[in-house]
């Protein structure tokens, strides 16, 4: 059982015909009671991979920032880290995952850009929000790999918990990772701009 | 001197009646900006601001001029 989530599933040629892949982008979120492999991409956006090892199951999800903004069309989107946790969890739980057991893994966060503005470093937001979360949550971090300027591509096994995690140089990949931050970051607020003559 | 004493002694010299002056600030309170439309600024742009609205609102400036020209001519009262 997987929760909806904006991904493709195909089998793996040349493995195991029981292996899948679902490929998780932004805003997914996917667990499975079957083993497959989860594949995401990430720049600053933060993957959390939920395992228990007890029954076997897991799930990941791909956020972008913490929470939406007041103006946001979908601030319940699970684009969102706090909407996203909260997906996972249900999902991982409807596998057959037992909150109790549950362990994280944890990627990305990555400064594709090389922004001035403090409030503007997605990545740092992203960071702080999930250790901060999983913290609050009694989650315990497995292992993680965050911070840093490369991308990440991140391969989770959801039948035995391990992760692979490539860091990729590719400058096309980087150049459509930062052009996709750019469209996370808050818009500027303009000042306003008043007439005094009249004729 | 200030901003606003700029914009009045702009205004004191009659070649520069009808002037367009933008006072680019990042002041926003009604009390200072009545200020400045008692000095003779034409507007008010509080910071930040995009290039683009500068451009429209310098424009908007220049076509209040003009209306001022056509109404009055050269000697406004």
């Amino acid at each position: 059982m997987s929760a909806p989530a904006p991904s493709s599933e195909r089998p793996r040629h040349g493995r195991s015909p029981v292996e899948k892949e679902v490929l998780l982008y932004l805003g997914g979120v996917h667990a499975s009671e079957e083993p497959l492999r989860i594949r995401t991409l990430l720049g600053s956006c933060i993957a959390v991979c939920l395992f228990d090892p007890v029954r076997g199951v897991g799930g990941m999800n791909h956020f972008m920032l913490p929470q939406g903004g007041a103006t946001d069309p979908e601030p319940d989107s699970a684009r969102f880290g706090v909407h996203a946790m909260d997906r996972l969890l249900t999902a991982v739980h409807k596998v057959g995952g037992d909150r109790r057991r549950l362990v994280a893994k944890v990627f990305g966060g990555a400064r594709v850009l090389d922004l001035p503005d403090q409030r503007l470093r997605v990545a740092e937001q992203n960071i702080a929000f999930i250790q901060s979360f999983l913290d609050a949550e009694h989650l315990p971090i497995a292992s993680q790999d965050l911070g840093g300027t490369q991308p990440r591509e991140v391969h989770f096994y959801t039948g035995t918990g391990q992760v692979f995690v490539r860091r990729t140089r590719s400058p096309r990949i980087r150049q459509q990772l930062a052009g996709d931050e750019q469209q996370v970051l808050p818009p500027p607020a303009y000042g306003k701009v008043v007439f005094f003559a009249t004729e | 001197m200030d901003g606003l004493s700029l914009v009045r002694a702009i205004r004191e010299l009659p070649v520069y009646r009808l002037l367009p002056i933008l006072v680019l600030t990042t002041e926003c309170s009604d009390s200072i900006m009545q200020r400045g439309r008692e000095a003779g600024a034409t507007g008010w742009m509080v910071k930040p601001f995009h290039p683009d609205q500068l451009r429209q609102t310098a424009g908007c400036a220049l076509d209040l001029r003009a209306r001022a020209l056509n109404k009055h001519g050269r000697n406004p009262p």
